[in-house]
């Protein structure tokens, strides 16, 4: 790993967002969901009861994972006044549909920096991936020497489901 | 078949608690017939190109008259038949209205059609669809209500579903919540392709779906002593506003407004902070409530000076539906309203991001800078004045970060000022100093560029003299029209750049250069010759290239090493004048621009003992530099360069002089701007930084001020020590 970029959150790493929001969405048409039986009759009076007769469960989507990293370009950048660029990398894995991501980030002093928002196109089990640079050379990170612990808030349609810190060295 | 959820799905908001629509009679046949009066439909613009069933039209109404009593129906048009195959007919609803489809109250509704006609009304948990119930009885769901019951119809390309508000009450009981369909956002669509258009929101009163909520456009505040004014912009779905304050930032933790909900002006809302332990309480002052109305500013004279403010800026739209006010950040906008009377700024104005670079100056009459925010600022000078910091526009959106600071230039055959900018994004623009209006804007795309992180030069047809052969020969080549030069990376590339010339007309590209190492430092402008000089990032040799003006072509270059920062002309005594060069090395070089056939040795050179981090500043025989710990002075004599002073300076900022009163000022990371002597280099006078650190400053000379941008994002005015 680069003397650069030291990333607090390791480097690839997967993170469950137990509490983030996650998308609705309907349940999967490939997989046999109604009774194996002839179906009732639609004017059949009495419900049937799930604890009667259950139904086999939709494709079951426990959680929204993510995984990412941080890259530093060139990657032997012994500081941030050798690096042209920071490269933050998501993948998601859970999400379905067309998605709003933000990724916020905070100086070592905790000052908003910069906003990026993305927008994924998420296929079922499939990683949808977003990558955000963050420019350095010829940047005020750069004038300014904005060494430290940096932070990444990433947001999923506005709300915010993981964070990650990344340590730029002077 | 494997199917595939990739459009944005349909939510929608039956909004108001206990509304009160009647009189839609509904049949649930399996036919469009009886909604032709109904306009609560909303098209789907295209289809998906995905297989399955592509919806042409969508519809809602509900037959409500009695609050959570009544039946919600739904319409779905397709472009084609509804199969005779699995196929769902479903929605979700937001039944604890808490905005979010989430495990627990929530759930997805599904009819379910298991090849023909044998539906069956499914339930599944909102996010892990688990399998809750099903319901094959339509005269009953097994809810509280008596009017339970649910039905479908799919005939053709058009499929109906209603279902009495009683089913979805099914888990009301015990909950103390009140469940139904005119409370809270439902999605829904048909399964295959969840094929639906953007968001929008039923209003169960009106009985109409409109476009989701959409935050405020750009927030900002200026504070000054005794008041904060924030300003904002509302959007095209708007009816009101509510502004709410903290005196911490706002976390996910924190109050949101309640859809449906209208907020009275100077109420305080109290939440139990859970976030950490121990647990407090938190306060929520809402010190602006506009229930109808096109406001755009408002003053909050409530506020303490010293104390530190956290504002949200919550736009509502019909029916009190608030959308998120997290822009510009979640956290809120900050102010800190201070006296100036003991050194304070006499204003801060914040856009939330950092804001570092240098502020332009209108002598007397305005601000400009910019931040990472991606937006142009424009801020108002006027001493003595209730309105002295505000807007002088609206942002200007240039959709990405702007680090450099930007010439404020006249255009050929125009009037007025114009700022010429590019962002990181690639973006390049002209855009008018009174209206905050671009003139133009083109994104990189059109000249194959997709970053722009350094100075926007220009060569200005009014500025050449057409008495000389290079301003004849500019103005013959460029008939009434300015050239903008822009360096920009090259699209596709992670570090090649070159140089592209935009009519300052239009905008439309002129010529482009050849590619090169990355320009991260400001170009310079040679009229008499039409040349430019681009320092590049790069120890090879020729690493300062020289561009004809006119054509892009490259005429020569200079190996002076890797140069990040800018290249500035100076005033040497000879009619040409002189390119100072300082690289990343601390070598500072002088070169005579009067050259005719090949590019000259260095006039002179010296070392400025470290690094720069800024570009140099010519002043009378000499310059101005920074390393990272100190400011110095440089005096250039025959072929050298010595240095007159050196103050240390906590990781300085790049120095400004201010040419009447002979003050050299430098931002610190000491959180101040110190004033140094120009004459013997002493540090003695301050400004102070109001908590964070302060960039390279700038000096109103006609008001005698400072202004200076922070790396909060404020952008601060401070008098004059």
């Amino acid at each position: 790993m680069s003397m650069l970029l030291r990333t607090l959150a390791v480097a690839a790493f997967a993170l469950v967002a137990c509490d983030a929001y996650r998308p609705p969405a309907l349940p999967t048409s490939n997989v046999e969901t109604a009774p194996p039986d002839p179906l009732p009759d639609v004017e059949t009076p009495a419900p049937i009861s799930p604890e009667v007769q259950p139904v086999p469960p939709a494709p079951v989507q426990t959680q929204l994972t993510v995984t990412g990293d941080v890259s530093v370009d060139p990657p032997d950048a012994p500081t941030l006044h050798e690096a042209n660029a920071i490269t933050l990398r998501y993948g998601l894995v859970g999400a379905r549909g067309t998605h709003q991501l933000r990724l916020e980030l905070k100086t070592p002093a905790g000052a908003a920096y910069q906003v990026f928002e993305r927008e994924i196109d998420a296929e079922p089990n499939t990683e949808a991936v977003a990558e955000f640079e963050l420019p350095v050379a010829g940047t005020v990170i750069d004038t300014y020497n904005l060494a430290g612990v940096w932070t990444a808030h990433l947001f999923f349609d506005g709300r915010e489901l993981t964070t990650r810190t990344f340590e730029l060295q002077p | 078949m494997r199917a595939h959820f990739h459009r944005a799905v349909i939510v929608a908001f039956a909004c108001a608690a206990g509304s009160a629509w009647a009189d839609h009679t509904i049949n649930v046949d399996g036919s469009n017939s009886d909604w032709s009066g109904i306009s609560t439909c909303i098209p789907e613009p295209s289809s998906d190109g995905q297989g399955g069933v592509d919806l042409d039209r969508t519809c809602v109404t509900n037959d409500n008259a009695s609050g959570d009593q009544g039946k919600l129906y739904m319409l779905f048009e397709a472009t084609k038949n509804f199969p005779n195959q699995n196929l769902y007919i479903g929605f979700a609803i937001d039944l604890d209205n808490d905005g979010m489809i989430t495990s627990g109250h929530d759930e997805v509704y599904a009819v379910y059609y298991q090849n023909k006609n044998s539906p069956v009304l499914q339930v599944f948990d909102a996010q892990t669809y688990t399998y809750k119930r099903q319901y094959t009885s339509k005269s009953s769901c097994g809810g509280t209500s008596t009017s339970d019951g649910w039905s479908e119809k799919k005939s053709g390309q058009v499929a109906e579903f209603g279902i009495s508000y009683g089913c979805l009450r099914f888990n009301a009981s015990g909950s103390g919540r009140q469940y139904g369909s005119d409370i809270g956002p439902f999605m829904m669509g048909v399964y295959p392709n969840f094929d639906l258009t953007d968001e929008v929101y039923y209003d169960g009163t009106a009985d109409v779906l409109v476009t989701s909520a959409t935050p405020a456009i750009y927030p900002a505040l200026t504070a000054r002593s005794g008041q904060v004014r924030l300003f904002w912009t509302n959007p095209v779905d708007h009816a009101g506003t509510l502004i709410v304050r903290s005196e911490v930032p706002f976390t996910t933790f924190d109050f949101v407004p309640s859809n449906g909900t209208a907020y009275t002006q100077g109420d305080t809302i109290q939440r139990l902070d859970l976030s950490h332990w121990p647990w407090t309480v938190r306060e929520f002052k809402i010190v602006f409530a506009e229930h109808q109305g096109q406001s755009t500013s408002f003053t909050d004279t409530t506020v303490t000076d010293g104390t530190r403010y956290y504002y949200k800026v919550f736009n509502h739209r019909a029916g009190y539906i608030y959308a998120s006010g997290d822009t510009p950040v979640p956290g809120g906008l900050f102010a800190e309203p201070r006296s100036s009377t003991s050194g304070g700024p006499l204003w801060c104005y914040s856009s939330s991001f950092t804001s570092l670079q240098q502020p332009l100056v209108e002598a007397g009459a305005g601000v400009f800078t910019s931040g990472n925010g991606g937006v142009l600022l424009g801020l108002r000078t006027a001493p003595g004045q209730a309105n002295d910091g505000d807007e002088l526009f609206r942002p200007t959106s240039l959709g990405g970060a702007i680090q450099a600071r930007f010439p404020i230039v006249p255009l050929h055959g125009r009037s007025g000022k114009y700022i010429l900018t590019g962002t990181q994004n690639g973006t390049v623009a002209a855009v008018n100093t009174a209206t905050g209006v671009p003139l133009w804007k083109v994104p990189g795309s059109t000249f194959g560029g997709n970053q722009v992180l350094s100075y926007v030069s220009a060569q200005l047809y009014d500025y050449t003299n057409p008495n000389i052969p290079a301003g004849a020969a500019f103005r013959a080549a460029n008939p009434g029209r300015d050239l903008i030069f822009v360096p920009t990376r090259v699209s596709g590339t992670s570090n090649t750049y070159k140089v592209v010339a935009l009519s300052g007309v239009d905008g439309s590209v002129v010529w482009q250069s050849g590619n090169m190492s990355p320009i991260l430092g400001g170009i310079t402008v040679d009229y008499p010759t039409n040349r430019l000089y681009v320092p590049t990032a790069t120890n090879s040799s020729g690493s300062l290239k020289i561009l004809s003006s006119l054509t892009g072509a490259q005429v020569g270059t200079l190996s002076v090493g890797s140069v990040k920062y800018g290249v500035v002309k100076a005033n040497d005594g000879t009619p040409s004048g002189e390119l100072v060069v300082v690289n990343d090395s601390g070598t500072a070089y002088g070169f005579n621009l009067g050259w005719t056939t090949s590019p000259p040795a260095p006039s002179w050179s010296g070392s400025i003992g470290g690094a720069p981090v800024s570009f140099p500043l010519p002043v009378p025989s000499g310059f101005l530099v920074a390393t990272s710990s100190a400011v110095k002075r440089f005096a250039i004599s025959g072929t050298k360069a010595t240095q007159v002073w050196s103050r240390s300076v906590t990781n300085s900022s790049g120095p400004w002089l201010h040419y009447q009163n002979e003050y050299v000022w430098v931002g610190s990371s000491d959180l101040k701007v110190h004033g140094i002597t120009y004459a013997s280099g002493t540090d003695n006078k301050t400004v102070t930084a109001p908590g964070s650190r302060p960039g390279m400053p700038n000096i109103d000379t006609t008001t005698n001020r400072l202004v200076v941008g922070l790396e909060d994002g404020r952008v601060c005015a401070f008098a004059l020590p």
